[in-house]
């Protein structure tokens, strides 16, 4: 079945409220609103951020749990979300990219050099801002406001990271209500599939 | 780099954060930072504005062909800040004072 960008963008976002609704319930209820939930989800924000920055790419899906925490608490932290509008954008982008390495890896590859795969970009962006918002050393250079920012760009990387690495495992998604990494790999390759 | 471009390139940020936050649909906070870029852009001499015309802009966070924002000239606290936890030490002590309380 094949899937467009604005269908595939909204039940994306309908998962990503899951993952926030039970993160909140759950994970970062473990204490009160206030100082202490927000102490529990910098915690969150940084041990994630950590795991992903020093992470390998793979096939089989470790980097999915951590990715989701990460945008979960880093949703939390600046107390947003994600809507089908910012799926989209990072749909789009992920589509863009890949097509443009199609097209130009084989000159690469003629030539004897390795292009990082769209996945590999995004997650050398995520990291760098990551790194920036002092995530990684536990201090940063940038005022609070460009701390913001940073993280604000590092969800942005994030998801579009999710989506290619989605795109890239060797998940195959089953008959089963799960919407897991094979769920999610399922439709982000219909809707760019959509789009060849 | 000047103090002018330094302000544009704050301005430059935060009005990405205003876009991207509210999925880049239009806002009363977007029309402030606009209407301040724009006094904001007066000030720039001719060289930076023409850096700045020949780089494109980077405030479409929507926008998957748009330059993200950059901090390389953001202006740098010169001790790095901690995160902290609010006033405790760790998430741990949060969660033990939390059930203390």
């Amino acid at each position: 079945m094949v899937r467009g960008f604005n269908d595939v963008s909204a039940e994306l976002s309908q998962w990503f409220d899951s993952v926030l609704g039970l993160t909140e319930r759950s994970l970062f209820g473990i204490a009160p609103e206030g100082p202490h939930r927000d102490a529990v989800v910098l915690d969150t924000m940084i041990r994630n951020a950590r795991i992903v920055f020093g992470a390998e790419l793979d096939a089989d899906g470790r980097l999915y749990s951590p990715l989701c925490f990460f945008l979960a608490s880093a949703c939390r932290h600046l107390r947003t979300t994600l809507g089908p509008g910012h799926w989209r954008a990072a749909l789009e982008n992920v589509s863009r990219l890949r097509k443009q390495w199609s097209a130009t890896g084989p000159e690469y590859a003629a030539l004897g050099l390795d292009l990082d795969t769209p996945a590999a970009r995004f997650k050398t962006e995520l990291d760098e801002a990551v790194r920036q918002a002092g995530l990684i050393d536990g201090a940063g250079f940038l005022s609070k406001e460009d701390r913001r920012i940073a993280i604000g760009l590092a969800i942005n990387w994030g998801m579009r990271l999710l989506l290619a690495y989605a795109a890239d495992s060797s998940c195959v998604a089953d008959s089963s209500a799960r919407r897991d990494l094979a769920w999610l790999a399922e439709r982000v390759r219909s809707a760019l599939a959509e789009r060849t | 780099m000047s103090k002018e471009l330094l302000r544009y390139r704050r301005l430059e940020r935060r009005l990405w954060m205003t876009r991207w936050l509210r999925e880049g649909e239009e806002s009363a906070e977007e029309d402030a930072i606009l209407d301040e870029m724009d006094a904001a852009w007066q000030d720039l001499s001719e060289s930076e504005q023409a850096v700045l015309r020949a780089e494109g802009p980077r405030c479409w966070p929507m926008d998957s062909s748009a330059m993200p924002p950059q901090f390389a000239d953001a202006q740098w606290v010169s001790e790095p800040v901690a995160w902290v936890h609010e006033g405790f030490g760790s998430a741990e002590e949060a969660i033990l004072s939390a059930e203390a309380a």
